[in-house]
């Protein structure tokens, strides 16, 4: 059931699933060798006793949901976020289970940050940072849009802000 | 007038570096005990190593961090790895401060610190640069108060400024008293107690040892089941609870007092201490007046407002009128250059908000009665408990009321604790349209407005409006931001 938007919202550059892709692997390579760290040290003695879970359960899950993750998972969640710049305001929707969408006036962002990390600079993307006075939403990240359109959204912030002065 | 980008003091390195140093001290002697085997040669170079790679990184992230004055803008850019740059427009530079702390006092260094509009975080922090460009990038940020509306100015707040004219609100004895009463609290029961079991341990009371007596007391509970004794020591522990409300209450409201001038409320209150806030108007994002479940019956509202901080300034929910008739509240909203509560225009929220309430009410319940019922199954009549949810979340949404009007978002919410927000659109900072798996299913979204110095308890929010109306409104609320 999808209500009309609010504004038509535009979605993330695609080098994005590639950053997403290779999060979702970060955090997995981890998450694997935790799991097999604890399948073969750990629970021994539940085995044991109850004969739950089997050697290579936990681990195989983990791996499962992984490629899941990385293959298909990543399309997915990027499809899920949506932008747009209005001149007056940003909006950014995301969200799987609980989707938002959070409009932010331009006359209510103190400063802005663009940043970029090694993995989004190689894929060609950048995050845009808007900072409010709020408390739960003070800062408004949008991720996986060009270096340059972050760029022009911050220089037409700013150049609101000083007219309105 | 563009400026070069700047690095900050090279003794940067120096200060971060010795900070970091008792951390990398403190695995010396380990390293001692695990290399001691392999030599004293190796056992010198690899703290070396360590510390010239810590002085390495400590270079490189010095040689990366630059700061630039721009074209009405201070930009910071940031970062090894992961590059930023922070664009901060000089408009909405509200105060720099200079930090000097000992050592970098000693290499005549300052920390700049740039506050923007919602003071407290770490908006641009400069790690020290020279005495003399700190106090060069103070003159030069320091400009007037901001453009942001509802504003985010820094008035200084000595309250020894304010004039002690008639208050605007006061609490007499007996309304401290009476606010006592409704602040029922069974704390000390437990502290006692637990003071009880600590002292066993070491005082032995004479030649009767207070437990057995307890016990023999039991017993002879038991034994008798006399209802007039445990209604008596229902009754004694509810004389203890409301005693201890009472007296906390004192301690704190007493001779509450609120005065105003100039923009400015000052707030005095207390026993035994004397406090002394003064809150500005200006720095007011909304206004919530609470109707307890029982004060509310009896006619007594009570009033807070939800403060943006400041260096100086009080933030998050401050009390105006713990207990207080709804004229004195609207006076004080009068006094303070806020839209009163009105209930004229408020419209309910969607019909399925008591669906959703029902859902998430029962959905615990029903586990836990299912699971219940499987093991014991003669208890199925706590089924009969079911509706009870389900009427709650009926009443919950007759309750839950909203309106948007004159620029001013007014929201009523709960059955028994009643609440009435009011919101100036000057207040809300960022709003967002959020839909939750369940709000999906039934067509519903709740709008969260996201204001300054909210705190944990969250702002101001309406929950399950129809889709439709969730995105009507948010596009109001923007065309009324944005004209303001």
């Amino acid at each position: 059931m999808n209500p009309l938007p609010i504004v038509p919202l535009d979605p993330l550059e695609r080098g994005q699933i590639t950053v997403m892709r290779i999060d979702a692997l970060m955090m997995i390579v981890p998450a694997l060798f935790g799991a097999c760290a604890l399948d073969w040290f750990a629970l021994d003695r539940l085995r044991d006793a109850i004969g739950f879970p089997p050697f290579g359960l936990l681990p195989g899950l983990i791996l499962l949901y992984g490629l899941y993750s990385v293959t298909l998972g990543a399309p997915r969640r990027w499809r899920l976020w949506g932008h747009a710049f209005t001149g007056g305001e940003l909006h950014v929707a995301s969200g799987w289970l609980i989707r938002s969408h959070t409009i932010v006036p331009v006359s209510r962002v103190q400063h802005i940050d663009v940043t970029q990390g090694p993995i989004e600079r190689a894929c060609g993307v950048a995050t845009l940072v808007l900072h409010t006075a709020g408390t739960s939403d003070s800062e408004v990240a949008l991720p996986g849009i060009t270096r340059d359109r972050a760029e022009g959204i911050r220089d037409a912030i700013r150049q609101s802000i000083g007219s309105a002065a | 007038m563009t400026d070069a980008p700047r690095r900050t003091h090279p003794a940067t390195i120096l200060i971060r570096a010795l900070k970091d140093l008792p951390q990398t001290l403190i695995g010396i002697p380990a390293l001692y005990a695990a290399l001691s085997k392999a030599g004293t040669g190796l056992v010198l170079f690899v703290p070396l190593v360590m510390l010239t790679i810590i002085g390495l990184i400590a270079w490189a992230k010095w040689r990366a961090f630059t700061y630039q004055l721009g074209d009405g803008e201070l930009v910071i850019a940031d970062g090894l790895l992961n590059k930023s740059r922070r664009s901060i427009p000089l408009e909405r530079i509200q105060d720099v401060s200079i930090e000097r702390r000992p050592l970098a006092r000693l290499l005549g260094l300052a920390l700049v610190r740039i506050e923007t509009g919602g003071g407290d975080k770490n908006e641009g922090v400069l790690d020290s640069v020279s005495l003399d460009e700190a106090a060069r990038l103070r003159a030069l940020l320091r400009r007037g108060p901001s453009v942001a509306v509802r504003s985010t100015e820094n008035g200084e707040a000595n309250p020894a400024d304010l004039p002690d004219s008639a208050p605007v609100f006061a609490m007499s004895l007996r309304r401290v008293l009476t606010l006592g009463l409704f602040r029922f609290s069974l704390v000390w029961i437990a502290a006692i107690f637990a003071g009880l079991q600590f002292l066993d341990n070491f005082v032995d009371f004479g030649n009767v040892n207070y437990k057995d007596v307890i016990r023999q007391g039991e017993q002879q509970v038991r034994q008798a089941a006399s209802i007039g004794l445990i209604i008596g020591f229902v009754v004694l522990a509810l004389l203890v609870g409301m005693l201890s409300g009472v007296i906390r209450t004192l301690l704190r409201q007493y001779d509450f007092r609120l005065t105003a001038a100039d923009g400015r409320f000052r707030r005095v209150r207390g026993l035994t201490t004397r406090t002394e806030v003064v809150i500005a108007n200006r720095r007011v994002q909304l206004a919530v007046i609470r109707q307890g479940a029982i004060t509310g019956r009896l006619g007594w509202q009570s009033l807070s407002f939800q403060m943006l901080g400041g260096s100086d300034d009080p933030s998050g929910l401050q009390d105006m009128a713990p207990l207080a008739r709804p004229a004195e509240i609207a006076a004080i909203l009068a006094v303070a250059e806020l839209p009163q509560w009105d209930e004229a225009g408020l419209q309910s929220v969607a019909p399925a908000h008591g669906v959703r309430a029902a859902i998430n009410l029962t959905s615990l319940p029903l586990i836990g009665m299912a699971g219940l019922i499987a093991v014991q199954p003669w208890c199925w009549p706590v089924l009969f408990l079911l509706p009870v949810p389900l009427v709650i979340g009926w009443v919950q949404r007759r309750f839950h009321r909203y309106s948007f009007d004159a620029g001013v978002v007014r929201i009523t919410r709960g059955a028994i604790v009643r609440r009435h927000f009011i919101l100036p659109v000057g207040g809300i900072q960022t709003a967002a349209v959020v839909r939750g798996p369940i709000q999906r299913m039934l067509g519903l979204a709740s709008v969260r407005f996201d204001t300054a110095g909210a705190g944990r308890t969250g702002g101001a929010a309406i929950h399950d409006l129809t889709s439709a109306d969730a995105h009507a409104l948010v596009s109001r609320i923007s065309a009324a931001q944005a004209a303001a």
